[in-house]
């Protein structure tokens, strides 16, 4: 352990958060656990996006060359994919729809529209559903840390009522240390913002691309409705 | 928290561990900030003079009862050099060149002669007037002894404290102190001069309660002018006993070290 620097002179985090006062050390933790979570979400949120939009191509791709419709339902109904619940949340309307003897063609519209953008709405709450802690995180954590060191340098300068010496050396640790806690708050919020912009907009450009899946689906229904009617 | 959100946590904790490890063992450590600051000049004018007093000590034992009286040396007589004899040329100048033999056993004896009369003449001299033993050096060495000097005193009064040794002196009564002197800090602080008045004994320790005098004193620094009082005393108590020259004691009887902040 020896080659680990405590010193308060180097900028060692260990030594850092080792001289500085409990309330310091809990804004330490809390926002070293939000960066843990942060990169966590960061990571993982990437590959669930990609893959959400490598599986959009997939499934349009073969829907466009699919014939019959009950067939690729068939097919590709039961994969979870979130394109593959709307497409599934569509087909099942229609059946229920048409089903009956006497078929409202206005109604079926309404129904499968409102189906298909229901569905839509879930997965993409779904997806989103970690977005609010990267957007929580961004914003809050500078602040927490900004509670950190103003209480850090409170208590330095109550350090130096206590000792009534000025001098440099009694209180530049305890700003040091607490300057530290400002610094994991932007060490944590920086990333924050930025994926959460970034995957913010990637959630709704599929959102927009479910929607157009939806509205090409809903038209190909609409026209078949009116073809068996 | 799904499989793919735990891996991500995995990752993030490994990033995590790795950098604030990177960051624990110095990494991006900077240079020490205090070696940044300019060294002051140290101006060493006084380390360099020694505590030993230049002039020399004097025997101090009682002078020689009698000096022999000793005769001073009779001067001999000494002839006045006699002008070497001019040489003369004796041979003539010749007309013709051709005769080179007869020439020089002409002209050789005549500049050999003066410089053999004369130092046959010098150490004659003293020879024909030789010093006789008389007795007359009895008593020269009367007043030499390698007896110690019999007086009482410790401090010879002749290892008098000049300016050099009370440089010297001040410099390590300084030295002295300033690991104990704690100066307080603050606005003004370094503008107070505390001079501590004390006497010694001839061990170094305090033979009187310290004196202290204040100069500097601004509104800024009133409040510390207390406290640089007491901190001046205490530091020079601590400091005692001095180890001083002992033969300089006259010198350091009485010491009034001034202390400041950057002492």
């Amino acid at each position: 352990m020896e080659f680990i620097s405590t010193d308060a002179a180097t900028m060692s985090p260990i030594g850092l958060f080792l001289q500085a006062d409990w309330v310091v050390r809990a804004v330490m933790i809390g926002l070293l656990l939000a960066s843990l979570w942060t990169w966590a979400i960061i990571l993982s949120f990437g590959f669930k996006v990609s893959a959400v939009k490598k599986a959009i191509d997939r499934f349009e791709a073969e829907y466009r060359e699919a014939d019959d419709i009950d067939e690729f339902h068939r097919r590709a109904a039961g994969r979870d994919q979130p394109i593959a619940r709307v497409f599934a949340a569509g087909v099942t309307e229609w059946r229920r729809s048409t089903s009956g003897k006497a078929i409202d063609r206005e109604g079926t519209r309404e129904r499968l529209a409102t189906a298909m953008g229901a569905t839509i709405a879930q997965e993409i709450d779904k997806l989103a559903d970690r977005l609010n802690f990267l957007a929580t995180v961004g914003s809050v954590a500078p602040f927490v840390g900004l509670f950190g060191t103003v209480w850090g340098i409170m208590r330095s300068f109550t350090g130096i009522a206590k000792e009534q010496s000025s001098s440099l050396a009694v209180v530049a640790p305890g700003i040091a240390e607490a300057l530290f806690a400002t610094a994991i708050g932007l060490f944590a919020a920086i990333p924050a913002v930025i994926a959460y912009n970034r995957y913010s907009h990637g959630v709704n450009r599929v959102e927009a691309r479910l929607n157009r899946f939806a509205d090409g689906f809903h038209a190909t229904l609409s026209r078949r409705l009116e073809m068996e009617a | 928290m799904n499989r793919a959100e735990g891996a991500g946590l995995t990752v993030a904790v490994l990033g995590h561990v790795v950098l604030f490890g990177l960051l624990s063992v110095g990494f991006l450590a900077t240079p020490n900030p205090l070696k940044l600051k300019p060294t002051p000049i140290e101006v060493a004018l006084v380390d360099q003079v020694a505590l030993e007093s230049t002039s020399p000590n004097p025997t101090s034992e009682a002078p020689a009862a009698r000096l022999a009286p000793v005769e001073a040396p009779i001067e001999p007589d000494s002839a006045p050099p006699e002008p070497a004899p001019n040489p003369q040329p004796i041979a003539k100048p010749q007309p013709t060149p051709p005769k080179p033999v007869p020439a020089p056993d002409a002209v050789k004896p005549a500049p050999k002669a003066p410089p053999r009369a004369a130092p046959a003449q010098a150490p004659s001299r003293p020879a024909q007037r030789p010093v006789a033993p008389t007795g007359r050096l009895d008593g020269l060495l009367n007043g030499i002894n390698d007896k110690p000097s019999k007086s009482a005193s410790i401090t010879p009064p002749a290892a008098t404290a000049g300016p050099e040794v009370k440089a010297a002196l001040s410099a390590a009564i300084i030295r002295q102190i300033r690991p104990h002197w704690a100066p307080p800090s603050g606005a003004d602080s370094d503008k107070l001069r505390t001079k501590v008045t004390v006497r010694l004994n001839q061990d170094g320790s305090l033979a009187s309660e310290p004196q202290v005098t204040q100069t500097g004193i601004t509104d800024s620094n009133r409040a510390q002018a207390d406290l640089a009082k007491d901190r001046a005393i205490r530091a020079v108590k601590l400091a005692a006993p001095f180890k001083l020259p002992a033969q300089f004691y006259d010198a350091w009887k009485v010491i009034a070290p001034v202390l400041y902040e950057d002492l």
